[in-house]
């Protein structure tokens, strides 16, 4: 460990100089070196914003710097001693220095030799280099731009390119960042075996061409479109934006020119003859969060989501934040809130409303058909889906395992096991409830018609003379009662009008029985109706109906079976009418299956669950409804809330909805001051910001305007954006590592004319992506060794220079899909409404509203088969509480708009693939796959596994550590065949339990491998 | 790629890209705080019948509240159409509590006898009138989602103190005066734009007490120490082979999750606790998931060294049933917030323990519907409690007009209570920054915020 710690503080204290340093050896830049310390230090007031400018002095502007105030000049090219700002950087008066003692910044010496040197050299400024279009004189092909460039800059550094990676790590490489899955085995055997000199580019086209490229892709803008399945704000219910991901993913696959990408998502809907696909394209604009929750004051959202909209669109297109300008100028970059104004008015005339809908998509919205998936193919998913949900319904028990295990051993202790002769045979069919004709009907019988006795004890005693089938009580009472046979309690109703069916045969006896309730009145008029069925075996059946002729008394203390069995205090009720009076009018009358008593359950619930019938199902699933808890009741209206959107679904045939941009124009948009909703100021009209060249003459200034002039070739940043992510997302890290910021707080690009000459070039070839990726891994660069020559890891520590390839963890979701795709599990289906993989129980019901009102998404119910295993992309993301497994592999909550995931390495991790449930079912998976396709000896199984995890040989040194942990979890397997049965989660042992389960823990070493999670 | 972040946090050391950052060399000054506790009350408590004690009520109830009392405010679209804005008085007797006469409810008999060791702040105020916009707001210092939270900032800053759990542990639970309460979000407890691993770890109330926490069926330790080994071992052969340290970290997180494995079922392992505890913390205290366990665990996580333990009890918004609900939710939660303190002080921990109650907003004096039926909210002016830590017992800053509805001396913007938390931790909040978008993004935002000093010494 303390290795550890001293790698990461020398690491951490290169990366501070190594800029610097690389700085002082050749020329000042001002851009480069000098902007970075002044916009860090003295910008915040000495810089654009007129709000809080110290002495009128502008240090980010010559002219004003070099200015005359009254005898003194902050900087005299090259003249240090009359310049102002020298002596005040080496002061050491706390009342002259700069920056002030107490503004908390502080020049560092490096830094203040660098500003003595400029000033020195003659103060030279340069615009900002992102603002100014870029321009170069390359012309050939991108890949020789990108060896070039990377080539002359690391020939500065006296460093040398590493040589190429071994086949199998290109292969793999190249199919991790091209789809986000590992190379197939076949697909490894047969690029190691094609030695042609095209191997490699046809490889390329190979994987280009394929639709999971397309999801890979998709998968990385669903981060900056900010995408998911739920409102985000307060209840965060569910809405329908899957139509525009599959959008996206079609996007991908046609591999649409960037430039319509941009134009469509902006403005699709407000082009000539819009298609409604192009009009669907923007709900990227309509992906931010909303809310309904309750006294929310509708404006002042309505402003917040126009706000995340500007953010998202100078984030992703522009790489600017824009934010501070929201409610005053900005302090680092020439942005002045009137700017931001006409920027925010591009998207203000949409009538998108303040308060959003409830359960689903707010207007403005279409109905339209997903360009991906057929409308048969989608129905299917929702089907599926609704029979999952269905299948929940009427299993309350698989939605709440917990729960439901804690119940039946509450029924089976109330019911010990006497003999067998309390398990039912399912084959007989029992005699059901069934009321005698409407001339016979019971009577609402209380102590007085006023109901004024709060509480009150009733009775009947019955005889049973034969050979009982079945025995029923179908009862209710106004407000409540507990329903007791020979004193044993059988049942509970409240409120009157959920009347309840009890099967009360199991505790009645031959001869005289006391049919009795506790019943309460909370207040106004009472009453008790009972309906009771004996059914003897001869096929007769006779009726006691609740009338004058039963007994009530008033509850004394002590013992409630004692007072029913004995003669004390009993008299005649009265009669508030017959069954079908008012105020309660006809009950609902039970149907077909009968609520089982609870021997009778005990019964069924001795059994496994395979070997119930579908009618003891029912009566499991009803009983368990009634009496575990609140939680389950609560569960099952989830459900039917689930299941009524997904039923709706189908109804609509094959069209989904979206959420869309319009434009009515009808708003005037005002300047609003501090930012503050309520407080307008000028108005203003749409419009870009001044410091960029305006929108031409000629467009009317609405968001195609906008999306047309991003993508104009005079624009300085799109093209160089757009590059530096795709950039990012190969090597993980961007020529400006800050893809989220190029202005003059974002970092200085390692490689400045690279950039710009990519970002020509891939506007020169029509904007096209896939062409942009095929040219980054075709270059000698991207297929270097990603090994770690010596001493590079002290002069470059991020490998900002490439050196070598870079190496970094998978993302969250390709971590899954990955080990999905080694272990064959993998639905490689594209596209489609998202899925629920499993995840722990409870996740959502401990944040959300679950259990109030009537709102989607609230609870968790995993999917099972198939559509547990689709890419993780799909995945239903809820913004309050998103995948638990993607959040701990640093997956943005997609709240707002991210451009960029830091990367950690935590504890949390390894927990994830040790023991997540997913990860376990993988390598179970993955031992079948390696005993059904590996070869027939261990080590062959095992080395098959390896190579399709890490796609090469594994050596004879890791082969002899995974062998020997085979042959030691079969030893303890074979001692413990118990273990292997649970590792597996089988219901009993059986041949080959014990090498799968071996063969499982092996797997789950390999998927847990540094190796297997890294791109390298 | 961020290399190492994970590391440093859970190695209990300041992250050095913090120290990087101008100025931020924490601390900053002397801590009086080595850890927090935050019992954040969701659903906006309400000041006007636990905490914020005027005897002009009594009069006043059932009165229409004076039009210049409400002024311009703005109120929730729930009541913003009542015709009438009935007074409605304290529903239980607020009285001064102890030897300082810190004003309680009879509501909260357990909280009166921690009066002297706890400082009420009544004048806290926010500009948010609803939950999501509230609750955010005092946790993130926006309103408006995507910044991280106070405790992730702590654990961005200081790190873990201890060396087998994350530093920043989250629990909740629900009350039985409203339940479902208002739905809470993983963003209070995220890490926004900082790393992810400075995240709080949700601790879960029975079962596995941390995600993912528990070996599979069929596998013991000792086979789980083995395969860790295993994995050890060929990790390090391809640390040889490449040079990439990452792998070394990787190898060094396997083994702290292993030891996490053992250290974090012995936090929730009551085992170990004397039958005075349970008279301490109350009966309740036994079940899981209940807000008197989550009270218990924080002060077994504080014994341990947790640096920033946050409990999230629901419930709190009191529109209806005012009398029956507020009754339960202090039923639920007074015993174990005033068993909390008593037993840090007992144990010489609230010296160096920080203990915060609160909600996102308070309630309103007039009666939403009939008196006594419910109250809105009210972000003008709430009341949140303080002790240990550096906080002195006993006090109250700030005061409320007689309908506290107006403050009218010292206010506490909810920043000025976070920058009060990370004062006590040694952290000038405008010092410690982390750099995102272009800017240095501090933990309170970009406007001023003012340490409540009073509290202090």
């Amino acid at each position: 460990m303390m290795r550890l710690i001293r790698y990461l503080v020398f690491l951490t204290g290169f990366a501070v100089l190594f800029f610097v340093e690389a700085a002082s050896a050749e020329e000042i830049s001002f851009n480069r070196d000098i902007r970075p310390i002044l916009s860090e230090n003295c910008f915040h007031c000495h810089g654009p914003a007129e709000e809080g400018r110290k002495a009128g002095l502008r240090l980010d502007e010559p002219g004003s710097a070099y200015a005359d105030r009254e005898g003194v000049r902050a900087i005299v090219p090259g003249d240090l001693k009359a310049s102002e700002a020298v002596f005040r950087i080496r002061s050491t008066d706390p009342d002259e220095v700069m920056p002030p003692a107490d503004s908390h910044y502080k020049l560092s010496e490096k830094q203040k030799v660098l500003l003595e040197r400029w000033i020195k050299g003659g103060a030279q400024y340069q615009g900002h280099w992102a603002y100014a279009a870029p321009v170069s004189r390359e012309n050939g092909a991108i890949r020789d731009m990108i060896d070039q460039g990377i080539g002359r800059r690391l020939e500065q550094e006296g460093l040398k390119p590493s040589p190429p990676a071994a086949r199998e790590a290109l292969i793999r490489r190249l199919s991790l960042d091209l789809r986000g899955l590992p190379p197939s085995a076949g697909e490894v055997q047969q690029f190691l075996a094609d030695q042609s000199p095209g191997a490699w580019e046809s490889l390329v086209d190979r994987m280009l061409s394929s639709a999971h490229c397309a999801e890979r892709l998709a998968l990385d803008w669903l981060d900056t479109a900010r995408y998911a399945d739920t409102n985000g704000y307060s209840i965060d219910d569910h809405r329908d934006m899957w139509g525009w991901r599959d959008w996206v993913i079609q996007a991908f696959i046609e591999n649409k020119p960037y430039s319509e990408f941009i134009i469509e998502q902006l403005a699709g809907d407000l082009l000539p003859k819009a298609t409604p696909g192009q009009k669907m394209a923007t709900g990227f604009l309509r992906n931010g969060m909303n809310t309904h929750e309750g006294g929310t004051i509708p404006e002042e959202y309505r402003v917040a989501y126009l706000v995340d909209k500007v953010d998202t669109v100078a984030t992703t297109f522009m790489g600017m934040t824009m934010k501070c300008a929201q409610c005053h100028d900005h302090k680092y970059d020439p942005i002045s809130q009137e700017d931001y104004y006409r920027f925010y008015a591009f998207f203000d005339s949409a009538t998108e409303r303040g308060h959003g809908a409830t359960n689903g998509n707010t207007a403005p919205f279409i109905k339209v058909a997903s360009p991906l998936n057929e409308q048969a193919a989608f129905l299917d998913e929702l089907k599926v889906r609704l029979d999952r949900i269905r299948h929940l319904r009427e299993n309350l028990g698989d939605a709440n395992p917990g729960e439901f295990a804690r119940w039946r051993e509450e029924v089976l202790a109330k019911s010990p096991l006497a003999d067998k002769k309390d398990v039912p045979s399912p084959s007989r069919s029992k005699a059901g409830f069934r009321a005698p004709g409407p001339d016979r009907q019971p009577e609402w019988i209380w102590s007085e018609k006023s109901g004024a006795t709060p509480r009150i004890l009733i009775r009947k005693k019955i005889k049973v003379e034969g050979q009982l089938e079945a025995a029923y009580v179908f009862y209710t009472c106004d407000n409540n009662a507990s329903l007791y046979v020979n004193g044993r309690k059988m049942g509970h109703v409240d409120p009157w009008m959920k009347p309840q069916l009890v099967d009360i045969a199991s505790a009645l006896k031959q001869g005289e029985n006391i049919i009795a309730a506790d019943a309460a009145n909370a207040g106004g008029v009472a009453g008790f109706i009972a309906w009771v069925q004996l059914s003897y075996k001869d096929g007769t059946t006779r009726h006691e109906l609740t009338d004058p002729g039963w007994f009530w008394r008033k509850p004394a203390p002590g013992n409630i079976a004692e007072m029913l069995a004995g003669e004390e205090g009993w008299q005649a009720p009265v009669s508030l009418g017959r069954h079908g009076v008012g105020p309660w009018r006809k009950l609902p009358m039970p149907g077909a299956a009968p609520a089982a008593d609870g021997a009778t359950l005990a019964g069924i619930l001795r059994k496994a669950g395979a070997e119930r019938s579908a009618a003891e199902k029912r009566q499991v699933n009803e009983a368990f409804k009634k009496q575990s808890s609140l939680l389950t009741r609560r569960m099952d209206k989830a459900l039917s809330i689930e299941q009524g959107i997904v039923e709706k679904q189908i109804k609509e045939q094959g069209q989904t909805s979206v959420m869309v941009m319009d434009a009515p124009g009808k708003r005037k948009t005002r300047i609003l001051m501090r930012g503050e909703y309520n407080n307008p100021g000028k108005e203003v009209t749409p419009g870009v910001p001044g410091l960029f060249a305006p929108l031409p003459g000629d467009t009317t200034g609405n968001r195609l305007a906008l999306a047309r002039w991003l993508i104009d070739e005079k624009h300085p940043l799109t093209a160089r954006v757009v590059v530096n992510r795709y950039w990012q997302m190969i090597f993980g890290t961007g020529i400006v590592r800050t893809s989220e910021d190029f202005g003059s707080q974002g970092e200085w690009p390692s490689h400045p004319q690279l950039l710009d000459a990519m970002a020509v070039a891939f506007r020169r070839d029509g904007w096209n992506l896939k062409g942009l990726l095929k040219e980054i891994v075709m270059s000698k660069t991207y297929r270097q060794r990603s090994e770690i020559p010596g001493g590079t890891l002290e002069s470059d520590p991020y490998n900002r220079l490439l050196a070598r390839a870079p190496r970094y963890r998978l993302q969250a979701e390709l971590i899954r899909d990955n080990a999905l795709a080694i272990s064959g599990i993998l639905d490689k289906k594209i596209g489609g409404p998202s899925v629920y993989p499993s995840q722990p129980d409870g996740l959502w019901r401990q944040v959300s509203h679950f259990g109030y009102g009537a709102f989607t998404a609230q609870a968790y119910f995993g999917d099972i088969g198939r559509r547990a295993h689709r890419r993780s992309m799909y995945t239903f993301w809820k913004r309050t509480a998103p995948p638990p497994g993607m959040a701990i592999f640093d997956a943005p909550t997609r709240e707002t708009c991210t451009v960029r995931r830091l990367n950690t390495n935590t504890p949390l991790q390894a927990l994830v693939l040790l023991n997540d449930p997913q990860y376990i079912e993988a390598s179970r998976a993955l031992a079948a796959r390696m005993i059904k396709e590996g070869g027939a000896t261990s080590r062959e199984r095992i080395s098959y596994a390896f190579r399709l995890a890490t796609a090469r040989k594994v050596s004879s040194e890791e082969l002899k550590i995974l062998h020997a942990a085979f042959t030691r979890e079969k030893k303890r397997f074979t001692e413990h065949p118990a273990e292997a049965v649970r590792f597996l989660a089988i219901k009993q042992e059986s041949p080959g339990a014990i090498d799968l389960a071996a063969y499982a823990m092996v797997a789950s070493t390999i998927l847990n491998l540094n190796e297997t999670i890294t791109r390298q | 790629m961020g290399s190492g972040l994970g590391t440093l946090a859970f190695l209990g050391m300041p992250n050095l890209q913090a120290r990087n950052a101008p100025g931020s060399d924490l601390p900053h000054h002397d801590a009086t705080a080595k850890r927090v506790i935050y019992l954040f009350q969701s659903g906006g408590p309400s000041h006007v019948d636990l905490f914020d004690y005027k005897p002009a009520l009594k009069k006043l109830h059932g009165t229409e509240l004076p039009k210049s009392v409400r002024g311009g405010q703005r109120v929730t679209g729930m009541t913003a159409g009542q015709r009438n804005f009935t007074v409605n008085g304290p529903i239980m007797p607020v009285a001064p509590r102890g030897q300082s006469g810190v004003t309680i409810s009879d509501l909260l008999p357990y909280t009166c006898g921690i009066a002297d060791e706890i400082s009420l702040v009544k004048s806290v105020h926010t500009e948010a009138i609803n939950h999501d916009p509230g609750i955010t707001f005092i946790n993130t210092g926006s309103q408006v989602p995507g910044r991280p939270s106070i405790g992730s900032w702590c654990q961005y800053g200081l790190g873990s103190a201890n060396k087998d759990m994350p530093g920043y542990v989250v629990m909740i639970s629900q009350g039985t005066g409203k339940n479902p309460g208002q739905p809470i979000f993983s963003r209070l407890w995220g890490s926004g734009f900082l790393p992810s691993n400075c995240q709080g770890v949700q601790l879960r109330g029975g079962g596995a007490p941390i995600l993912y926490l528990n070996d599979p069926a069929g596998i013991d330790r000792d086979s789980r120490r083995k395969m860790l080994d295993d994995i050890a071992a060929l990790n390090k052969i391809r640390l040889d082979a490449t040079g990439d340290p990452e792998i070394e970290t990787r190898n060094f997180q396997y083994d702290m999750a292993y030891r996490m494995q053992a250290s974090a079922p012995e936090i929730t392992d009551l085992s170990d606790e004397p039958e005075s505890t349970f008279a301490l913390y109350g009966e309740e205290a036994r079940v899981p998931g209940s807000y008197a366990y989550n009270c218990l665990l924080a002060r077994r996580m504080a014994e341990r060294d947790v640096r920033f333990i946050q409990l999230f009890h629901r419930g709190w918004d009191q529109h209806g049933s005012l009398v029956p609900h507020l009754k339960a939710q202090c039923r639920d939660t007074d015993q174990g917030s005033a068993a909390l303190v008593q037993d840090l002080k007992q144990r010489g921990m609230l010296d160096d323990t920080l203990v915060i109650w609160g909600g996102e907003f308070g309630r309103s004096i007039y009666s939403q519907g009939k008196i006594n039926n419910g109250r809105d909210h009210h972000g003008r002016c709430f009341t949140m409690w303080m002790a240990g830590g550096g906080v002195q017992g006993g006090r109250m800053v700030g005061e409320t007009d007689d309908f506290c509805y107006n403050i009218v001396k010292d206010p506490v913007h909810t920043r000025d209570i976070n920058a009060t938390v990370l004062h006590c931790l040694g952290i000038d909040d405008k010092r410690f920054t982390f750099k995102f978008q272009g800017l240095n993004q501090s933990p309170t935002g970009v406007e001023k915020t003012k340490v409540v000093r009073q509290l202090l010494s």
